[in-house]
């Protein structure tokens, strides 16, 4: 008689060696009644699982799953469990590493767009549910920049996430996260983008953000100061007024003081 | 808590529960769902507790593994019950996660002296984090262990008993495990103690026919609650009185005015229940 840990590591491996595989032998000796029947009633908890887990990621990744349709997205998703099984018991973060995994996925490869709108649903799902924060006026950031070498620091929205691409992938992940049809002559141009994914109320918003915006925001997030981020928002794009570009991320409830 | 039935908490009822306030006894979420750190569901929830009571149902506890529980895991359990303050807290006799894989599913344990030693070890870490009893969840099951030392009614009561825990009497649960194992359901109920009783499930469940012809019961919550086991419930209910009901229905989620429905067939066969003579026999007598 197998110990109880014995029996959980064998129902283990079990569960996570990809379905169709016959079970190891020392399982259905566990159990009562006959091992053909057993071997039937041992799927129902594998499919169980595969079936919790693909629907998660589904409902994480709604646009990949429209781009590449239902069936590919399956196998994708089981290939995604086998190599990275959850380590959480909670599902909310899962397919954390979801885009890294299809940027090297090579039946995926015909897309090359696909790991950043991963990316980008992916930083989505974590400014939902991010800490809630309050977040200083445009006013106070306008004075804030205009001494910014005394001024006291501001950060990000905790919600805030930033995602540069070389793919236009905000508009394709917008035109692909419902399910209504797309029209056949939409067209997109094929440009880069900086994006901030922050959510300072109840609802996310995805906003493209000037290069050299997306620059200060970058040194922001990384804790450097005001100055810090006007000097290299000044670098990235020497044209830039600064002082609209924050004004517009400040009515946005963008930032907020630092702590 | 009152003892009219509630329904599971689901994000796509959010906004219709807060403007339509239906009457329902309370709302059951899954408490893992809960342990992101702010945002939309959070704002929800706070909004619908000052309308509802709420009843949080943990599926990621792993109170059966042999593995340490996740003290984390514990941590959030803990800082969200002390923030909302829920009237019920609940878990299930299974494990879930086994040495550093959460596995994401309620998998069955043998009913042996080893596994009730380890269930009780956990029971007692989970309530001393949280400050207070739980109850426990019976489980479906799909198999049947060769070591059992002895039926799933005597595993459940001798936990209760020896960590102070109540039970979560799951009746779809104990007609889908019964069906499976070609067990007697009535048997099973009248085995329970009714006094540890602190809450009721019930949920739909569907059929699937295997290669070999056998019919499996397969508890996927996707449906109406089957006629057998509100039959179950209405015996259940005369024999220990009413409990807090809950409707389970997490996948094909219906309309919030269904679900309401549901529930409220539920207090009526509750109230019809306690009209049966079994019960003013009982009272008078």
């Amino acid at each position: 008689m197998p110990s109880l840990a014995e029996l959980q590591t064998n129902f283990r491996s079990f569960l996570l060696t990809p379905a169709g595989s016959a079970p190891p032998h020392s399982l259905p000796a566990a159990l009562r009644g006959s091992a053909d029947e057993n071997a039937e009633r041992l799927a129902v908890y594998k499919n169980n699982l595969y079936s919790t887990l693909v629907d998660a990621l589904a409902a994480t990744f709604p646009a990949v799953e429209r781009l590449v349709g239902e069936q590919f997205f399956r196998f994708a998703a089981h290939e995604y469990i086998a190599i990275h099984a959850p380590t959480s018991p909670m599902l909310l973060g899962y397919g954390h590493k979801f885009a890294q995994f299809l940027s090297r996925f090579a039946p995926a490869a015909t897309v090359p767009y696909l790991p950043d709108v991963a990316e980008l649903e992916f930083r989505w799902l974590e400014a939902y549910h991010a800490t809630d924060a309050i977040a200083v006026d445009a006013a106070r950031v306008a004075a804030r920049l205009a001494e910014p070498e005394i001024a006291a620091g501001l950060r990000l929205h905790p919600s805030a996430r930033l995602l540069r691409s070389r793919h236009p992938v905000s508009k394709i992940w917008e035109l692909n996260r419902s399910p209504d049809p797309i029209e056949n002559h939409t067209s997109i141009a094929a440009e880069p983008e900086h994006l901030l994914i922050i959510r300072p109320q109840a609802t996310v918003e995805v906003r493209r953000v000037a290069p050299g915006a997306y620059a200060a925001l970058e040194a922001l997030a990384a804790g450097r100061s005001l100055l810090d981020a006007i000097a290299a928002a000044r670098r990235t794009q020497p044209e830039l007024d600064i002082n609209e570009h924050f004004a517009a991320l400040a009515a946005g409830e963008t930032f907020c003081e630092r702590e | 808590m009152p003892a009219t039935a509630g329904i599971g908490l689901k994000p796509e009822h959010y906004r219709g529960l807060l403007e339509t306030t239906p009457s329902v006894g309370f709302l059951e979420l899954h408490t893992e769902n809960y342990m992101g750190a702010g945002g939309p569901p959070h704002r929800y929830l706070e909004a619908l507790a000052e309308h509802y009571p709420l009843s949080f149902h943990g599926v990621g506890a792993s109170l059966g593994g042999t593995s340490p529980l996740d003290r984390n895991h514990l941590d959030r359990w803990r800082a969200l019950v002390d923030h909302y303050e829920p009237l019920l807290v609940s878990e299930h006799v299974a494990w879930t996660s086994h040495d550093g894989n959460a596995l994401h599913d309620l998998l069955p344990l043998p009913y042996t002296d080893e596994a009730l030693n380890v269930l009780c070890e956990h029971i007692d870490q989970m309530q001393t984090a949280l400050g207070r009893s739980i109850l426990i969840e019976n489980p479906s099951r799909y198999i049947d262990f060769a070591d059992n030392e002895m039926p799933e009614t005597e595993f459940l009561t001798e936990a209760a008993r020896r960590t102070g825990c109540g039970l979560l009497l799951d009746i779809n649960n104990v007609f889908v495990s019964a069906c499976n194992q070609h067990e007697d359901a009535y048997a099973y109920l009248a085995d329970m103690d009714g006094d540890l009783v602190g809450e009721i499930h019930l949920a739909g469940h569907s059929l699937e026919t295997t290669a070999s012809g056998q019919t499996l019961r397969i508890d996927d919550h996707g449906s109406h609650v089957c006629d057998e086991v509100w039959t179950l419930y209405g015996e259940t209910i005369t024999r220990i009185g009413t409990r807090p009901t809950l409707i389970e229905w997490d996948t094909n989620v219906p309309s919030l005015a269904e679900l309401v429905a549901e529930a409220g067939r539920a207090d009526a066969r509750a109230a019809a229940a306690c009209d049966s003579p079994e019960v003013a026999h009982a009272v008078t007598g």
